[in-house]
């Protein structure tokens, strides 16, 4: 049993006291017990996002696969630099810039090696308009489920086309519905700057959604 | 006018949630503004469409794939550390081993320094100091400090050697020198003048065909070693006017 013997200990004591106890099960909890090796911390942080930075790096690349591997190097980045982590903001911030910065990471290599997706769009030889290669089908479909499958498939390659600085904005805005505030923090820009950018995205996908809207 | 407040409102549509309702002025806009209605209408479809996509689940391996690639990492890294131990310790067992015989060097060198060749001490006959050859380099010594050896205690040498005690305990320490080299000191000189009464005499019997010496090695061995008898240019110093002399002991010289 511990026992206080200095005024120091004691006021250290009181301060304790006054400070609001922690939830066990936050984000910044589970990360903490990580750090001193608990390991069912670090699976419980894993079960609460990995779905979600699957589904983000997915909506990024537009890769199921790509999109694994690198949500895998996202966690195990996040496991190594456990030390160094400050709770200066949330936990999903920090976990969503590092899944940003590996998909911009993974989109520019593809850049330097001029991948096409054969289900997507790609260029023209002349560089000015893009072609779909699989254009969508313009009869009426029956079914409206169908109607909405095609609808969702032609917004994600028309994401897919959007440049790397528009695409991560509308991305955390429309499709995770984050505010403002937290994609600058992610992107690590202003709010002005996160408001132009999904702004002018949404202007690219009126454009090329123009048929189904 | 028109279009300035077309673009408040579609800014404001654009910021807004989905849920969230607009202002008061946007709305009244809204009634009156057509464009701005066809906008609204779009936006709205636009954002439906896009938040319409599901989330994508993760693989149901997905966790046991990463405890491996956490494990393998691990692993590796570990492996880079104990690379790195091993790295170290090479490099210090070779800065040892380059250290060791770096002392060793010295050690042999100021062992070299240390014994001096037999040849630095002077043979002189009893009583009698015969300079050594002069070298440039040495500075001239007093006769006490010079080393000097009897002939009559050849095996002092050690004791004769130097003032300095390591020195001394150095060469009392080695085997004691057994042979003198005579021949690299010049014979003495003996003159017509000098007397004869104070010169020390070799008695030699040369009727002998050889000149036999026993030598001991200071282990307790000894060699016998058989010189044959020389003869070489001298100048008979009696005079020959005294008729005494002619009957001197033949061998005296």
């Amino acid at each position: 049993m511990n026992t206080l013997s200095t005024i120091d200990d004691l006021a250290f004591a009181s301060a304790l006291q006054d400070e609001p106890i922690e939830d066990t099960t936050s984000d910044h909890a589970l990360l903490e017990a990580t750090r001193t090796g608990d390991e069912d911390a670090f699976a419980e942080l894993v079960s609460r996002y990995r779905n979600q930075i699957t589904s983000y790096i997915y909506r990024m690349t537009n890769d199921y696969d790509g999109a694994v591997d690198l949500a895998q190097e996202t966690f195990v980045r996040v496991y190594r630099a456990a030390d160094r982590y400050q709770r200066s903001y949330a936990f999903s911030t920090y976990i969503y810039r590092i899944a940003t910065n590996l998909a911009i990471s993974e989109l520019r290599k593809r850049k330097r090696r001029k991948l096409v997706s054969l289900t997507g769009y790609f260029q023209s030889k002349d560089g000015t308009e893009p072609r779909e290669l699989n254009p969508p089908d313009e009869r009426p479909l029956q079914d409206c489920e169908l109607v909405d499958t095609e609808r969702r498939q032609a917004v994600q390659r028309a994401i897919g086309t959007l440049p790397e600085k528009y695409r991560a904005p509308l991305i955390l805005r429309d499709v995770d519905g984050r505010s403002y505030d937290e994609i600058a923090r992610i992107l690590e820009t202003s709010e002005g700057t996160v408001k132009s950018r999904i702004s002018r995205a949404r202007g690219f996908l009126r454009e090329k959604m123009s048929a189904y809207l | 006018m028109k279009h300035t407040i077309c673009h408040q409102v579609r800014s404001e549509i654009e910021e807004k949630d989905l849920t969230a309702s607009l202002s008061a002025g946007a709305l009244e806009h809204l009634r009156r503004c057509r464009e701005c209605q066809e906008f609204q209408g779009k936006e709205t479809k636009l954002r439906q469409i896009v938040s319409s996509l599901e989330t994508v689940a993760a693989p149901p391996d997905f966790d046991f794939r990463l405890r491996a690639r956490l494990a393998s990492e691990g692993n590796g890294a570990s492996y880079r550390s104990m690379a790195a131990v091993r790295v170290w310790r090479m490099r210090s067992a070779a800065v040892a081993a380059m250290l060791l015989i770096f002392a060793a060097t010295i050690f042999v060198i100021r062992q070299n320094q240390t014994v001096e060749p037999a040849n630095d001490f002077k043979v002189v006959a009893e009583g009698n100091t015969v300079p050594s050859p002069a070298r440039p380099s040495e500075s001239p010594t007093t006769p006490s400090e010079d080393r000097v050896l009897t002939q009559q205690d050849p095996g002092n040498i050690a004791g004769a050697k130097s003032n300095n005690p390591r020195r001394a305990f150095t060469a009392t320490s080695r085997r004691p020198a057994s042979s003198i080299d005579f021949g690299s000191q010049p014979a003495p000189v003996v003159s017509t003048d000098q007397n004869m009464a104070s010169m020390t005499t070799f008695p030699l019997d040369v009727s002998q065909p050889s000149f036999t010496v026993s030598l001991d090695d200071g282990r307790g061995t000894s060699r016998t070693i058989s010189v044959p008898t020389v003869s070489f240019g001298s100048r008979r110093v009696l005079n020959t006017s005294v008729s005494s002399n002619q009957y001197a002991p033949k061998g005296d010289w």
